[in-house]
């Protein structure tokens, strides 16, 4: 399965992505770059790093989902490809309009850095596929913009995965950004484009304190084994 | 030689209303905390100064509501209107 990781001026979190997914996950991956026009025949997934592209000015993911590779990943989902943003790529994807709704600012003004729990929900997606729902993942959060809002038409989004306890009980306690239905990823209709602001790639390796992030992205790889092929 | 004229619209983009402004809500505290009582509500927005050559103000304001849709303003969440700050002059 042909993973591609993009690379905006700014993204820092690629060379992780890059790793785990060639490395850990053992799946063929390249580098696409912002400039790129056309996501290269023969993807399955495009992944959107996490990081601080164009600086984070004007607006978190602003100005990334503006570039020429966006628009080609858009074509590509369109198509029923796989894409996946972590982060600052949920930001874009949101700025993009590929995703709904929009992150502002953590409702305590700060930073937030530290491991939290997630509780898989109900919608379909390949990036869920192989979890089960109501389990519960450990990975890790860095940011300052991940308090979700949803669209202002009132639409419900398809969330994938919300912040919890350990035991998984929802709660203010558990939402480390005041997102709106401790919501902590969320899917398109059709399930194949995922935002996520944990990262799964700082998970991938139990050295790194968890492997629970191994578990999306190898989600994502059984559906495309299992379901792929037959489109999405 | 002929001296470029320009005009200089300003953006100015604010929350829709309803939309959570935590920023605006520490901003709002923190002046009631050091005795403006009076304050009931700061909300935060920016603004975007832009200089474009030309006389013509209905084009030139056309262009920037183009821009505001395709990049400055998220429509999700942002309102924004436009202010003429400077008729046509030479640059300064």
């Amino acid at each position: 399965m042909q993973f591609c990781v993009v690379t905006y001026p700014g993204s820092n979190c690629d060379r992780d992505c890059y790793h785990v997914i060639g490395e850990v996950l053992g799946e063929p991956v390249r580098y696409l770059r912002h400039w790129a026009e056309h996501v290269p025949r023969g993807t399955s997934c495009v992944v959107l790093p996490g990081g601080f592209s164009y600086g984070d000015y004007l607006r978190p993911g602003a100005i990334a989902a503006r570039m020429p590779v966006t628009g080609a990943i858009e074509d590509f989902a369109a198509g029923g490809g796989l894409v996946l943003g972590i982060c600052n790529g949920f930001q874009i994807l949101c700025e993009a309009g590929l995703l709904p709704g929009s992150l502002i600012v953590n409702d305590h003004l700060a930073f937030s850095c530290l491991p939290v729990h997630v509780r898989v929900e109900g919608d379909p997606s390949p990036f869920t596929h192989s979890l089960k729902q109501g389990e519960v993942l450990r990975m890790p959060i860095a940011h300052r913009d991940g308090n979700y809002r949803p669209p202002s038409d009132g639409a419900q989004p398809q969330v994938a995965l919300r912040y919890c306890s350990p035991a998984g009980e929802l709660g203010e306690d558990y939402n480390p950004n005041g997102s709106q239905y401790s919501t902590a990823a969320i899917t398109n209709e059709r399930g194949n484009v995922m935002g996520m602001m944990p990262h799964p790639e700082r998970c991938a390796e139990s050295i790194l304190g968890g492997e629970d992030g191994m578990r999306v992205l190898q989600s994502a790889v059984d559906w495309w084994k299992e379901v792929g092929s037959y489109g999405i | 030689m002929e001296r470029l004229i320009f005009v200089l619209m300003r953006v100015v983009v604010t929350l829709k209303p309803g939309v959570q402004d935590p920023e605006g809500a520490t901003i709002t505290d923190s002046l009631q905390r050091i005795g403006f009582a009076s304050v009931n509500r700061v909300t935060v927005g920016r603004h975007f100064d832009i200089e474009i050559p030309g006389r013509d103000e209905d084009r030139i304001r056309r262009e920037v509501e183009k821009m505001c849709e395709s990049l400055l303003v998220n429509p999700v969440l942002q309102d924004y209107h436009i202010e003429r700050i400077q008729g046509p002059q030479p640059a300064g």
